[in-house]
């Protein structure tokens, strides 16, 4: 069963329930690399994770562009992990799966990322290993607000953007500086002092709710 | 601290992480998300207490570094020998 996801302005984006095992159907879009990697993750719902992100991938690439031949998409991995089709690296993907869901986002142009939690989860990091200093102050200066909400939504924005951005260099976390409180518009990348050039990118990020789940998409 | 101690630490974090795991079952050469279906919530989670338990600070650039167990061992010991040398 597939939950429609969205369009952004290009990016396609789709999610999917992760039931206990993965379909028939989902194995069947796998090269067989890919289930050779599949049965070499020994976690049982790991495994089932990557099957089924790979599979709703594989079918939104062939929605986005259906002249594709399906038997022609190899996936491979570039270098910062993240999925690229080796004959059209000009498509952009992005995975992320969580307890529960599974989700995909597809660009023609440009960079994309995307990233899903479960609203309930609370167990985030120390907010000092992902947030910048202003962040902090603005969540310090938020009484009343919902500061579990509000963190949850900065975690997946930061996670989508930085999936997003894929420039060769790797962006902590803490180097983000997320301007519009994650809850939707346009993003930041503010490298620290030091780290760089000071290039300042934006990056647009939208926000989603898909029944107990939060996506972020973000497109650079 | 020795190598064994540092395993027994990454594990004993990871156990309150992941409660499922076992700790005798993780396979050192293994990548922990895998193995044990660690996101990078969970991932950054384990990092950040491992850190605050030895006293240092991780930084970002080194996560990659600890996405195996033995990978983990290495890089808290080295980080480690640096601080007392």
């Amino acid at each position: 069963v597939n939950v429609p996801g969205g369009q952004l302005d290009g990016p396609v984006w789709r999610t999917c329930p992760i039931l206990e095992q993965p379909g028939a159907g989902d194995e069947a879009w796998l090269t067989r690399p890919e289930r050779l990697r599949a049965d070499a993750i020994g976690h049982r719902a790991a495994r089932t994770r990557f099957v089924v992100g790979r599979s709703l991938l594989r079918r939104t690439i062939l929605e986005v562009r259906p002249e594709l031949d399906r038997s022609e998409l190899t996936l491979g991995l570039a270098s910062s992990g993240r999925p690229q089709l080796a004959e059209h690296p000009e498509l952009a993907s992005s995975i992320s799966h969580t307890r529960g869901l599974a989700a995909v986002a597809v660009a023609v142009v440009g960079g994309v990322g995307i990233d899903v939690e479960p609203r309930a989860r609370v167990d985030l990091p120390p907010v000092a290993a992902w947030l910048t200093r202003d962040e902090q102050r603005r969540m310090l200066a938020r009484p009343g607000c919902d500061v579990p909400t509000w963190l949850l939504n900065l975690w997946v924005v930061k996670e989508a953007v930085i999936k997003a951005t894929d420039s060769g260099y790797p962006i902590a976390r803490v180097d983000l500086e997320v301007c519009d409180d994650g809850r939707g518009g346009g993003c930041v990348i503010v490298p620290r002092a030091g780290a760089g050039a000071s290039v300042h990118t934006m990056v647009r990020v939208r926000l989603a709710v898909v029944g107990r789940f939060v996506v972020a998409i973000a497109t650079s | 601290v020795n190598t064994d101690d540092l395993r027994d630490l990454v594990l004993e974090v990871l156990s309150g992480i992941a409660p499922e795991t076992d700790p005798s079952s993780v396979d050192p050469t293994e990548d922990l998300r895998d193995e044990l279906d660690l996101d990078s919530m969970d991932e950054l989670n384990l990092i950040t207490r491992v850190g605050e338990r030895l006293g240092i600070d991780i930084p970002e650039r080194d996560y990659r570094q600890m996405r195996t167990l033995d990978g983990a061992v290495d890089y808290l010991s080295g980080r480690l020998d640096r601080r007392v040398g």
